[in-house]
């Protein structure tokens, strides 16, 4: 054993030291890793720009609870003042219909986790943060980020996009030459008169190059994200690139078992690059392209013209002696069966999803990177769960209020918006949103299956070594 | 045509027919081909029977809609104007081929008063995530796969040849190389048309089913302009792979050059480029952008020009009180509010959509690196699919909520309320208001078209350059 690791070494050794001699392979390392740490540039600052428009929100929201506080204040200081004579219920905070309809501004938003900026995965298409009125409809369905449509249909280029495509890409070319060139210059013989098996050869020269390329983006990443903040220094900050540093490990090891494969049967260089592009072409573009279209021929969602529709239906059904907020609960009501179709195919889709990308190793790790960064659909879906349940809370809330307003109103024949009415100063009783626990966790990312494939890809390299 | 020009057309018909003969006995081309063409096939389909349900289920939305505001009843024509219409974006037969930005916009606006609202239902959002890196379509197939077909099939053009030593067996045979280059790239140009053919039938396949009208006016010269396009970009794909074939040393030089071309061009530069083209006028966010809008709009009405305006109009119909007027200021004040709305709307969606039109311009520069970009901005304006057409809809969306809200307060206005009783509107009076009839602005003055086209044309005598010289160089004695 201990000389089969000695030998091993002294591979390891040498193939480095040739490989360093050829400055091009050096280059292409450089140049990649400045490419890494381009997207991580552009996660982080995606990731800014989502912080910054959540804590303008929050401000605006802020800012408006402090304003409806003063001004109610100064109306229930002195109600009877000239400059309150000539107002309109609906656009003052301190009446309940007012404050429910029109001048309540509360936003809720999605927690922000320590790894966003290692993909920016759907955090472009998916709000991070989402206006909750009591008179809206659809808060969860129709609220977008502003977002050029032309970047979101191209796709991003982030740490994500650079790790799941062009570093597989990268590999390829730094271990097409492992065997082949040797084959070529005919002196693969004269390597095994040494002792060495094809096998070691193959495997040692593979691995060692991948690990060490590995090893030199982890660094780089980890220092360009740990030095500009991207990724904060903290223990949750670490142990979040450590599973980052792993899952693109495990990736790695991956596309040096598909390349060992090629390069074992391979009699040339040029051989093995066809092979080898063919190959991330296969994995890395078409399985992946492929799997979301089978989904949707597959599991069709049900067309949003038709939930036009049935919203619409659901409106001329809704009684109009309802006071607002009940309406629009009734409006809810009605529609309910067109979500659950919604929600029926959605969860169809997800499971399998899950269960389909155990076949395609490039979507499982472009769905663990992008769950790692918290920046995925699952977490997304939980996230506009939680608003939805919250927006149920806040218009009971404000229900419950009007009613009694109305009631009060009715009893004490008050003229104007007094305490007595529909006057209303207990802002903070106001429900706001409070994302839960969970929603402050990343998704587990799943890299089960990649272990699968990286067990299959060992044992198909010694079956083809074996019968070399 | 002189004899040299004849014997060059004679050396490129026969190099072509070596070629095209060579590659039939070639398991590779046909495993290629082949491959491109099955998924060429598969992403017609796709999308064709995607545009085809999306065209259905917006039409029949479209029709109920009709039928939903004609039979709404009678009632104050303001609430009419309140429960609105919802109208649907037109889909062109090109959008099978390249639905461009569609899935990222929304699909449908309710035209109500008071607000232009946003387009909801983006079809992206109940897509699975990883369909955001690619999406199987044909355009997908024509702009990343096809010139990645041609580079497998070509990388070995020249260099395969130099690296066997056959080159000067070549030169022997008298040809010239500059026939045997063109001849080669035209092969090549040939199969990656090859590729386009299932996205051909998928277009055929949807305006024959297409029940709607066409949404363009110009439709012939944009399928002109969109097969040009694509003609134009597979030329120089398959210009610049001979010549790259031409000037490199090894077959193993000439395709690992030649896929991390690729790689840059169809992968790196398009994502990078609207990366960059952010800082060319930044989006606000969401919102920021609201927050604005809704500061501007603020009251619409200001007490001292109602006051003015109500005075005016007294002076004018010779009377005392407004309930005397034979016109009611309801409708004019409610026309007031839009009017005053609409300035606001204007104000903000012309800034967010010039801060759009900026970055696609800044992006467009960057068609000048690399024809994946040039072609996909000129087949998306072709197809009707790009942010620009979105921009049109949306603004044609409005200019139709307009009409309606004109149409509902002009009713009010011309019907004074007699003894508290206000006027209503009924079927005839619904059906005053036309369907939305949109149709998009003709190709000819999109400024999209006129930067891919010259980008394209401009990368195209780049790659015949760059093919002048690989045959250049081969002329003069480079065979090793």
């Amino acid at each position: 054993m201990r000389r089969v690791l000695s030998q091993a070494m002294w591979i390891a050794v040498y193939d480095l030291k040739g490989l360093w001699r050829e400055r091009g392979l050096a280059w292409l390392l450089v140049a990649a890793l400045g490419l890494a740490v381009y997207g991580l540039g552009q996660g982080a600052s995606a990731q800014a720009a989502r912080l910054q428009a959540s804590a303008a929100a929050e401000s605006q929201a802020g800012q408006a609870l402090a304003a409806a506080k003063a001004a109610a204040s100064g109306y229930f200081a002195d109600s009877a003042a000239p400059r309150y004579a000539g107002l309109k219920w609906w656009r003052v905070a301190f009446d309940i219909r007012g404050y429910a309809f029109r001048e309540h501004q509360a936003f809720a938003v999605k927690p922000s986790l320590p790894g966003s900026a290692l993909a920016i995965g759907q955090a472009d298409l998916l709000p991070s943060y989402l206006r909750v009125r009591a008179d809206s409809l659809e808060v969860t369905n129709g609220a977008y980020e502003i977002e050029h449509p032309a970047r979101l249909a191209a796709g991003r280029f982030d740490l994500l996009f650079f790790v799941v495509y062009v570093w597989s890409l990268v590999l390829l070319a730094v271990g097409c030459t492992v065997l082949t060139l040797d084959r070529e210059l005919k002196r693969l013989p004269l390597l095994k008169l040494q002792g060495a098996s094809e096998l070691r050869l193959l495997l040692t020269q593979i691995l060692v190059r991948v690990l060490v390329a590995t090893a030199a983006l982890v660094a780089a990443v980890v220092l360009a994200s740990l030095l500009t903040g991207a990724v904060p220094a903290t223990g949750e900050g670490l142990a979040v690139l450590a599973r980052w540093a792993g899952i693109v490990l495990l990736y790695s090891v991956f596309w040096a078992l598909v390349i060992a494969a090629i390069c074992a049967r391979a009699a040339q260089r040029v051989t093995a690059a066809f092979a080898g592009f063919g190959a991330w072409v296969v994995l890395g573009v078409l399985l992946p392209t492929l799997l979301p279209a089978a989904l949707s021929t597959l599991v069709p969602m049900p067309s949003r013209e038709a939930y036009v529709e049935a919203l619409r239906d659901a409106g001329d059904k809704v009684s109009p002696s309802l006071t607002r907020i009940a309406r629009m609960q009734e409006q809810e009501r009605l529609l309910e069966p067109m979500q659950r179709r919604f929600e029926a195919a959605r969860r169809e889709r997800d499971e399998r999803f899950e269960r389909w990308s155990a076949f395609s190793p490039v979507s499982l790790v472009h769905e663990a990177l992008a769950r790692l960064a918290g920046n995925d659909a699952q977490r997304h879906r939980r996230f506009l769960a939680e608003v939805a349940a919250h927006h149920a809370e806040l218009r009971g809330y404000f229900q419950a209020q009007l009613q009694e307003a109305a009631l009060r109103d009715e009893r004490t024949h008050c003229p104007q918006t007094c305490r007595d009415g529909f006057g209303f100063d207990r802002f903070d009783e106001v429900p706001h949103f409070r994302a839960a626990a969970a929603l402050t966790q990343a998704t587990e990312p799943d890299v089960g299956a990649l272990l699968l494939w990286i067990w299959l890809g060992l044992c198909g390299i010694v079956a083809i070594a074996r019968r070399n | 045509m002189s004899a040299v020009a004849w014997r060059w057309a004679g050396a490129f018909a026969a190099a072509w027919r070596a070629d095209l003969q060579e590659r039939r006995r070639d398991w590779r081309a046909w495993m290629v081909v082949g491959l491109g063409l099955l998924l060429a096939t598969v992403a017609a389909w796709l999308t064709a029977t995607e545009v085809l349900g999306t065209l259905e289920a917006r039409s029949v939305a479209q029709d109920a809609e009709r039928v939903r505001w004609l039979n709404q009843g009678r009632k104050y024509p303001h609430s009419a104007a309140h429960y609105g219409v919802y109208v649907f974006k037109p889909l062109s037969p090109l959008a099978a081929v390249d639905p461009g930005v569609e899935p990222y916009v929304g699909s449908s606006v309710w035209l109500e008063a008071h607000k232009q609202n946003e387009f909801v239902y983006r079809p992206a959002n109940d897509q699975a995530g990883m369909a955001r890196q690619f999406s199987l379509t044909p355009a997908f197939v024509l702009q990343v796969l096809a010139p990645l077909a041609i580079v497998f099939l070509g990388f070995g053009a020249f260099a395969g040849e130099r690296e066997c030593g056959m080159l000067r067996a070549l030169r022997l045979s008298g040809a010239a190389f500059s026939a045997v280059a063109a001849a080669r790239a035209s092969v090549l140009w040939t199969y990656g048309v090859a590729l386009a053919s299932p996205a051909c039938l998928a277009v055929v396949a949807v305006q024959w089913s297409l029940a709607a009208a066409n949404p363009f006016a110009d439709a012939a010269w944009r399928s002109v302009v969109f097969a040009a396009g694509y003609g134009v970009y597979l030329l120089i794909w398959s210009l610049a792979v001979v010549a790259v074939s031409g000037l490199s040393g090894s077959l193993l030089r000439s395709l690992g050059s030649l896929l991390a071309l690729w790689a840059a061009m169809s992968l790196l530069l398009p994502r990078a480029a609207v990366e960059w083209s952010r800082t060319a006028d930044p989006l606000p966010s969401a919102q920021v952008f609201r927050q604005a809008m809704e500061r501007d709009l603020g009251e619409p009405h200001d007490p001292g020009d109602e006051a003015r305006e109500q005075r005016e109009l007294l002076a004018q119909y010779g009377v005392r009180e407004l309930k005397d007027l034979p016109v009611n200021w309801a409708g004019i004040s409610l026309q007031r509010g839009e009017e005053h709305g609409d300035r606001v709307f204007d104000a903000h969606y012309a800034r967010l959509f010039a801060a759009m039109a900026a970055q696609e311009a800044a992006a467009a520069r960057i068609g000048w690196l690399t024809p994946a970009v040039a072609v996909a901005n000129l087949s998306a304006a072709a197809a009707g699919s790009d942010t620009a057409h979105h921009v049109q809809f949306v603004l044609g969306a409005e200019a139709h909520r307009r009409l309606i809200q004109k149409l509902m307060n002009d009713k009010i206005t011309a019907s004074p309320e007699r003894n508290g009783q206000r006027v209503e509107g009924d079927q005839d009076f619904w059906s005053q208001v036309p369907p939305l009839q949109f149709r998009f602005d003709r190709l000819a003055v999109s400024p999209a078209l006129y930067r891919s086209v010259a980008s394209l044309l401009g990368l195209l005598f780049a790659a015949a350059l760059l093919l002048g010289l690989s045959v250049r160089r081969l002329s003069r004695g480079a065979l090793a």
